[in-house]
Order: structure tokens, then C-alpha cells, then sequence
């Protein structure tokens, strides 16, 4: 099996410098077992996803006296507050208690852990939670009756309970430890050795595949998850070499035990696809010989899963490039897989952003590997993750239609675009977080929110929220950008404004100044105050500032762009109009 | 097994704990003449150890964990 991470390539990762780039994160841990080195494991891991991370680790043992301490200073603050539990603090103390009846106490002590975070959940709606599932025990006093009426039965219960924290709380997620323990075995996950000696109670391969996952669930919850995955086909979508063997003699589907596995494998990626992931090709092949694999009707991926799709000679680097261009996505959401070293090592060199696996024989290592680095990890899957696939393949109809016009404004005029505003109220304020965690490229100041976040801003006078959705012929494609801020005297001042990759050029941009500017007259709103951050990934956004030709100054320190609302309105006709008829929905 | 490679990954080892860089270890260092060396870097040891070369430290080789030598010994290379 593919290790996840070596003490060589950890160690390397840490005398190399650190990359600016990359968004920091702080993250609070409480603990009731000794966290290091975890610590050391989980930042590797990170990388992956261009996220740096540090921990404030609470003392020993302190897990109740920390939840204490946070229910009491009730700050208001966006954070993550990450629990390190293990099973084995608890099955020791259930039965050092004094009259314990083994799982009866276990029961007690466990329902305690569980309350003692309910109350420091509800006292905290800002912080973000992460809260492990619990293992299973190394071992179990009554056998199999365990599962019906001991340890096994207990933890099955308060895990249930773990995860109707999570769901009844949007500022609650799970790392399910449970899953990562079995999957690795619970022989190969405790080393209780270590446990007797250091309070640390896993195994080295434990600790790297524990860190790994948590570093997913990190990822994802500041919406760092990768967002799109470039396939090749010879030997990874079916086994064999198309253009040698023929489409007839690929392996592929049941009829074969190679088949088989290619079929595990494409049943893997389809599901993806279903969740949300966009799929796209890079293959070195005949364009037409590689379309035959798919039309094998023992194949389950069919071609149209594919978004997008580029097979010719050409080196894979620059495919990808392209595509990721075609999608408006950035090199540091996709991942490629490929079994041929030297196209790894390639695209590896010219996209290093680019999460790249290779794998030796098996398909199956592939699948395990994108299964353990949980570079598609989610917490919960929208209804826009279902339909982002469509939508993708939509905008490639709609690319396809803007070739047919020389003159870009008669393209989007024929789009007959519409686009339904809503100022101070939401049917999703889930999506609205979620857009604004996972969109990069137009993005005025990086700033994450959470759900209750945005509620606030929905709901407080002086501070408002605009979102938008965005029709065309082509279809609905959803809330697609949300401008939040404050409002200060006679200035709107604008905390974050981002916009879905998926509609730009489209001049919805003009049509949210245009909004924003009709309601800042409304509300007898000189100023509007647009802070910007630059960053390596929003030049799509900075440049779009830039060629509005309005005030820069600094503000507070802070670089920002002024509209003179009056000004602004004035102009709108000749210089910044939009395409896009609206409505504004309050 | 060379003993410089066991080297190498010790100071990395305790390097990557601490978070400074790698200092040069010799035969002959231990807890006591190295100051990165703590109990953290220790816990970071036996994580190192098991994962690279499948060796959970008994409760009765802790004290093999605190010097150079006895890391040798736990994995039986000569010097």
C-alpha cells in the first residue's frame, strides 16, 4: 500500500520555506490526550491545499475546564476549535471510577463528554467546531454481546449522538475517526505503549493517516477541497492501450478481473461527479479511437460526465492549463491522475499547484489514494454541487455559441440574461457561506464567514447583505455572487464582495454596482467603500477595479476603492452598463 | 541498517518537533546534550520509529528513547 507521507518528505516539508501564498489558519485544540505530534503531521498535510496552519493547544488534559473557558468568554470570534478525543481516555476512567459497572459508566462519562460540548456549541454559535467520532475499543470484555449490550453498543450510541450535534448545528462538523481507525485496522491504530508512556495513543502509520484526514476536513471547512479531477484513460479508466489494443479488447466492466477493477474505479469517479466534482480528460491518444472506450456498454462513466476533455498529442501540462482556463478554475483545485511516470512527473514540474497522483498497477491505489488525502472532502453537499456539473457543461454551450459572435455584447445580449437580487433576505443563507468560503479569483478581501455570520448580516440594520442569482437560456445558475458590509453614516462599506467563476465576463459585475449603487441612493448613501486585498489568485477581480478607473486610497491603512454613488449612477449608461435585466427582491 | 541514516532521521526528527533547524547528532548525544531534544521530540520519536520501521517502544525500553545509543539498540544495529 502507498504510504500517505514519509518522516523524510515531513521533514523536508519543514525546512523548506514557508509559502506566502498560502492561506493561514489558526486553529485552537483541546485535548484530553497529547496532541504533538500531530501538530508536526497535519501542516504536511495542509500544504496540499495551499492552507498553513498553527495550533493553540490547551494543557493536558483539560478537555472540560477549556470547553469551560470557551462557553465563558462567549467570544464573537471566527474560529476553529478543533477536540482531540480517543476512545481509550474514556474505557480506562470508566472503570477507575469508584462503584463503575464497566459500560454503564462508560455510558456516563461519555454522555457528559457529549453534554459539556453541547453547552459550549450553543454558547459559541461563531466558533466552528470539529468534533471526532469515536473509535472502536482494542478490546471488547463480552465479544460480539458487546455490540448488543457493552462498549461497542455504548460508543455506536454516543457516536449517533456526535452527529445529531452536527446536524442540528451548522457550526458543527465530524472527523470521523471511526471510519479511519477501521480502515487502517484497529490493531495497526493504537499503540498503546505509546498510550502508557506519552498519553498519545496511536501508531505512527495511525497519526499520519489521522492527520491526513483531519487535514481534509480542515481544507474543506474554509472551502479549500479541490473542485475538479483530470483523468487519464489508458490504464486509468480502463486497463489496456486503446490504440494498440483496439477499443473492443479494453479491459473494462465485469467480463474481466482487470475489468472489474476498472469498473470499481470508474463507479468511484462517477460518484464524484454526482456529488459535485467537475470531471474533465487529459489523455495522449487519437481523439476518436479514445471516444470508442466509452461507447463499451460495460463502461460506467460515459463521456458526457466529462466537462471537459482534451486528447491529442500535446504535453498534458498545457492541456490542463487550458482546461482549467475553459472552467475558470485555478490550478490549486484540481488533481490529475495518471499511471504513466514521466506525464506525472511532467505535469508535476509545469503545474506544481496541481495535486498529481500516480500509481503503479491498480486502479484501486488510485481510488484509495484520493480516498485517504480526502481531496474531495465535503460537509455537505447543496443542491449547487449537484448541478455543477450541468452547469459547467452549460457554460462550454455557452462558449460555443459566443464563437458564433464577433461582437461580445451581441453574444450576451442573445444569453437574454435575468438576474433576481436580494437585499437583506435569503431562501439559502447556506449557499451564500458557502459561496463565499470556496471562491477565490473574485474575492475583494479573502474574509471567511460561517453561517451565523451571515444571518447577522442578513438581519442587522446596520449591516445588509446583497446576493444575486443569475438566468439565461441556458439555465439557472443559482446564487452566484453576495456583497456583505456595514452601513456607516453615508458610506456603504463593503467586508466582502465575491463572485461564482462561473459568470464572469458576463457584466454581471456592472449589474451588482448598478444595485448596490440604486440602493445606496435609497438610503441616502454617499460612499461606497470597496477594500481590497490583492492576491496571487484575484487578478480576474483586481483588474476589473482597476479598469473602472475610480478612486484608490487608503482608508485606515487599508488600500481601497471609493464610488461616488452619484457619480457612479451617472455613468452607468455609457461606461459600466450591464447586459442583464434585474429585479430587487427586500 | 547504516548508522548515519539513523542519525539523519533523529536530528530530523527532533528538528521537526521543535521547529529549528537540524542540529548535528553524534553517537554519543542524548536528551541531556542536545536542548531540542524534550519530551515532545521524544513522543515524535516513537511516532518516527513505528511508522518507519514498525517498532512500537515497550514501556520497558522508554529509557532507550532518551539517547542515541539506545535507539541503536531498539533497532539492533551495531556501532
Amino acid at each position: 500500500m502507498n504510504k500517505l507521507a514519509t518522516i523524510e518528505e515531513i521533514n523536508n516539508f519543514y525546512q523548506q520555506e514557508k509559502n506566502q501564498s498560502f492561506t493561514n489558519i489558526e486553529i485552537q485544540v483541546i485535548s484530553d490526550v497529547t496532541f504533538h505530534p500531530l501538530d508536526r503531521y497535519i501542516p504536511f498535510f495542509l500544504s496540499k491545499f495551499e492552507v498553513s496552519a498553527s495550533f493553540k493547544i490547551g494543557l493536558f488534559d483539560q478537555l472540560n475546564f477549556d470547553l469551560l473557558e470557551l462557553t465563558k468568554k462567549n467570544e464573537n470570534l471566527n474560529k476553529i476549535v478543533y477536540i482531540h478525543t480517543s476512545i481509550i481516555k474514556y474505557l480506562v476512567r470508566s472503570n477507575e471510577a469508584i462503584g463503575s459497572q464497566g459500560s454503564d459508566s462508560l455510558q456516563k462519562l461519555l454522555d457528559n463528554y457529549v453534554l459539556n460540548i453541547k453547552r459550549a456549541i450553543s454558547a459559541s454559535p461563531s466558533i466552528q467546531f470539529i468534533l471526532n467520532l469515536f473509535e472502536l475499543p482494542p478490546f471488547r470484555v463480552r465479544g460480539s454481546y458487546s455490540a448488543r449490550a457493552g462498549e461497542i453498543k455504548t460508543i455506536s450510541q454516543v457516536n449517533d449522538a456526535i452527529i445529531k450535534l452536527a446536524d442540528e448545528n451548522s457550526n458543527v462538523v465530524i472527523h470521523d475517526l471511526n471510519y479511519i481507525s477501521s480502515r487502517i485496522g484497529l490493531d495497526n491504530w493504537y499503540d498503546l505503549n505509546s498510550w502508557a508512556m506519552f498519553k498519545q495513543p496511536f501508531s505512527g502509520d495511525g497519526i499520519t493517516n489521522f492527520s491526513s484526514s483531519l487535514a481534509s476536513v480542515i481544507a474543506s471547512i474554509i472551502g479549500k477541497s479541490k473542485k475538479v479531477l483530470f483523468c487519464d484513460l489508458d490504464n486509468t479508466i480502463w486497463g489496456g492501450i486503446i490504440g494498440d489494443d483496439g477499443h473492443q479488447n479494453i479491459h473494462i466492466g465485469s467480463n474481466t478481473a482487470k475489468g472489474e477493477l476498472f469498473a470499481i474505479a470508474q463507479s468511484y469517479i462517477l460518484s464524484l461527479k454526482n456529488k459535485g466534482i467537475i470531471l474533465g480528460i487529459s489523455s495522449k491518444n487519437d481523439h476518436t479511437n479514445a471516444e470508442l472506450g466509452f461507447t463499451r456498454k460495460e463502461s460506467i462513466l460515459s463521456l458526457e460526465d466529462f466537462s471537459t476533455a482534451m486528447i491529442n498529442w500535446q504535453p498534458k501540462s498545457g492541456n490542463i492549463k487550458s482546461m482549467l482556463e475553459h472552467l475558470n478554475l485555478g490550478e490549486n483545485s484540481s488533481v490529475f491522475i495518471d499511471d504513466n511516470k514521466a506525464e506525472v512527473a511532467e505535469v508535476l514540474r509545469s503545474l506544481p499547484s496541481c495535486s498529481v497522483i500516480g500509481f503503479e498497477k491498480s486502479p484501486i491505489e488510485y481510488i484509495k489514494l484520493l480516498d485517504s488525502l480526502g481531496f474531495f472532502e465535503t460537509q455537505q453537499v447543496t443542491e449547487d454541487d449537484l448541478n455543477r456539473s450541468k452547469n459547467y457543461k452549460d457554460n462550454s454551450l455557452r462558449t460555443e455559441l459566443s464563437k458564433a459572435f464577433s461582437d461580445h455584447d451581441d453574444f450576451l445580449l442573445s444569453l437574454k440574461m435575468e438576474s433576481n437580487f436580494y437585499w437583506n433576505i435569503s431562501n439559502d443563507p447556506q449557499r451564500v457561506t458557502d459561496l463565499v468560503n470556496k471562491t477565490n479569483q473574485f474575492n475583494t478581501t479573502q474574509m471567511k464567514t460561517t453561517l451565523s455570520e451571515i444571518k447577522k448580516y442578513i438581519n442587522n440594520s446596520e449591516l445588509f447583505l446583497l446576493s444575486a442569482e443569475l438566468n439565461d437560456i441556458y439555465g439557472n445558475n443559482g446564487i452566484i455572487t453576495v456583497v456583505f458590509g456595514m452601513i456607516r453614516n453615508d458610506e456603504l462599506y463593503i467586508d466582502n464582495w465575491v463572485m461564482s467563476c462561473r459568470v464572469f465576463n458576463r457584466t454581471m459585475e456592472n449589474a451588482v454596482l448598478e444595485v448596490l449603487s440604486l440602493k445606496s441612493k435609497d438610503l441616502g448613501i454617499k460612499k461606497i467603500i470597496v477594500p481590497f486585498k490583492v492576491t496571487s489568485k484575484n487578478q480576474y477581480c483586481h483588474s476589473y477595479f482597476q479598469n473602472l478607473r475610480i478612486t484608490s486610497k487608503k482608508i485606515d491603512s487599508v488600500q481601497c476603492y471609493v464610488i461616488i454613488v452619484k457619480d457612479y449612477l451617472s455613468k452607468i449608461k455609457n461606461v459600466n452598463g450591464s447586459k442583464i435585466s434585474f429585479k430587487i427582491n427586500q | 541498517m547504516e548508522v548515519k541514516l539513523v542519525l539523519k532521521l533523529i536530528s530530523s526528527v527532533i528538528s521537526s518537533s521543535s521547529g529549528k533547524p537540524p542540529v548535528e547528532i553524534s553517537l554519543s548525544d542524548s536528551m541531556e546534550t542536545i536542548e531540542e531534544w524534550d519530551s515532545l521530540a521524544t513522543v515524535t520519536l516513537a511516532a518516527a520509529l513505528d511508522s518507519e520501521f514498525g517498532i512500537s517502544i515497550e514501556v520497558d525500553d522508554l529509557e532507550s528513547l532518551s539517547s542515541v545509543k539506545g535507539i541503536m539498540q531498539l533497532l539492533n544495529i551495531s556501532f
